[in-house]
């Protein structure tokens, strides 16, 4: 399904979606060549997955993926509401796919008319399946689907070079707050909003256009193996291997 | 539609987190074992990049996963008998752009295994080294997961990173350890008994011993065969901790 589609028809696809996941059904997504989507095709479970692939490809309408989408019209970002409503959705998918999402607040101080801007200087940076809002006055929000923290840092990296290089920006100073969620936690949309909104203003007043992200959700986000671990890991092998080759002192 | 009465096979996941440990070694002799007990399975190739299994077992491949994957190919005819209980699913090697499926790519992965296994009693699928989206994807795809590792500092260490990243991300709490190229059986107690203390300290995670291989020379005698060294040396010491694995796989 595009996201470029009418919000209230996006809304309802995917609102299908979600209650064709309580049921013994799967809901395909059938996007054609033109930017609108042509429908979703819901499906018994019983119906394998090879026939369904051949029926796709009989009608020539693979399930591709969808499109980044920056409101529902050119030139006007949609507002906080729908932000607040993606954000929900995109959550529950969390649960569904156990894949993780990332929300990255933008704001530009000093720049005006942003938003428009910013948000057409942003779309070579956008990656399928991206939602691109207004935040606040004069900021923005991308939800990332799919991207833990680590990388949604790198992704607002490459947003906070393309922001600095874009004429509109110059004598301004950005910042740029993330915060993600995984699968193994349970976050409500408020919450993560209200995480990357605190990471925002630690970035503005941090300034030097700086990017924070949650100090939780870096955590989470690491399983990096510790000093401590290492060292009970180590340890005892070491001396295991040295009394079975009968060199112990 | 007809009703198909499915069987479900037990799929176990191998891994190991550093490379050159003895996972496909490991793969190929076990899976030779549970086929000589009566079981049916299929070997899956699951280091899709730079895949060995069938270097392992001197096979001559002509179609891989890879076809699957980007032109359609129904996965059975990829499918190599090694004995009328044992069939290998190849992958293809030197495939950078296999190493690391997307998402889709591993939906339809999904969807295309699924068709087929349901004729197999065990499938085993012998992952990369690493902790890639690929070897973590095997991994969860997997009802059980096998870890192997070595006495080595370097094995420990990329063990336990797997585990971790494992039960962290995605879950997993149940972990067969394998511990591979062990000078001793008490050398093997002592690796697996830290690695259980490590685990549960600060994993809180118990794992479950499958294993400890010892060093024997068959080993690389019979990789440089390109045989299981089960069929080369079946009276090795390799060989009866196989079978010995083999009928702990058929318990669990």
């Amino acid at each position: 399904m595009s996201r470029k589609a009418p919000l209230d028809t996006a809304q309802l696809y995917r609102s299908l979606e979600d209650q064709a996941r309580r049921h013994p059904v799967r809901a395909i997504r059938l996007t054609g060549k033109t930017s609108q989507p042509l429908g979703l095709l819901i499906i018994g479970n019983d119906i394998t997955a090879a026939e369904v692939a051949s029926a796709l490809t009989g009608l020539r309408l693979p399930d591709q993926p969808r499109k980044a989408s920056m409101g529902q019209a050119e030139g006007k970002l949609p507002d906080l509401a729908w932000l607040r409503q993606q954000l929900a959705m995109e959550l529950a998918q969390v649960q569904q796919t156990r894949l993780p999402c990332a929300l990255v607040l933008i704001t530009l101080s000093g720049a005006s008319a942003l938003a428009g801007q910013a948000a057409a200087t942003l779309s070579p940076c956008l990656h399928p399946g991206d939602l691109l809002s207004g935040f606040q006055k004069n900021g923005l929000a991308l939800i990332m689907p799919g991207a833990t923290v680590g990388k949604a840092r790198k992704r607002a990296e490459e947003i906070r070079a393309a922001l600095r290089n874009a004429s509109f920006s110059k004598g301004s100073r950005l910042a740029l707050g993330i915060a993600g969620c995984h699968a193994y936690e349970t976050m409500a949309a408020e919450q993560l909003l209200a995480l990357a909104e605190a990471e925002l203003a630690r970035a503005t007043q941090m300034g030097n256009d700086a990017i924070c992200q949650s100090t939780a959700a870096r955590t989470e986000d690491s399983c990096q193996v510790t000093v401590e671990e290492r060292a009970q890991l180590w340890l005892q092998p070491r001396k295991a291997s040295s009394r079975a080759a009968g060199m112990a002192a | 539609m007809t009703a198909k009465t499915k069987r479900s096979p037990k799929i176990i996941c191998i891994s190991s987190g550093k490379g050159g440990v003895g996972k496909t070694s490991f793969s190929v002799n076990v899976a030779t074992a549970l086929s000589q007990k009566g079981k049916s399975v299929l070997l899956i190739d699951g280091d899709l990049g730079l895949a060995n299994v069938d270097v392992v077992l001197g096979l001559n491949v002509r179609h891989t996963i890879r076809e699957t994957i980007e032109e359609g190919r129904d996965l059975a005819s990829s499918l190599v008998e090694i004995n009328p209980k044992f069939q290998v699913l190849p992958a293809s090697s030197g495939v950078p752009e296999m190493a690391n499926l997307s998402y889709e790519e591993q939906a339809l992965l999904t969807s295309s295994l699924e068709e087929i296994i349901d004729r197999f009693d065990y499938v085993l699928i012998d992952t990369a080294a690493g902790i890639g989206d690929s070897v973590l994807w095997f991994n969860t795809w997997g009802q059980e997961n096998i870890v192997i590792l070595t006495p080595d500092p370097t094995s420990l260490t990329d063990a336990y990173a797997l585990i971790k990243v494992l039960h962290s991300r995605h879950d997993r709490k149940r972990f067969h350890l394998l511990i591979n190229s062990v000078q001793s059986k008490k050398e093997g107690q002592d690796v697996f008994a830290n690695m259980s203390m490590v685990l549960e300290r600060f994993l809180k995670i118990t794992p479950l011993a499958l294993g400890a291989m010892p060093q024997d020379k068959n080993v690389s005698m019979a990789i440089r065969q390109q045989r299981p060294f089960l069929l080369a040396a079946p009276d090795s010491k390799a060989s009866l901790e196989i079978i010995a694995v083999a009928e702990r796989i058929i318990a669990m």
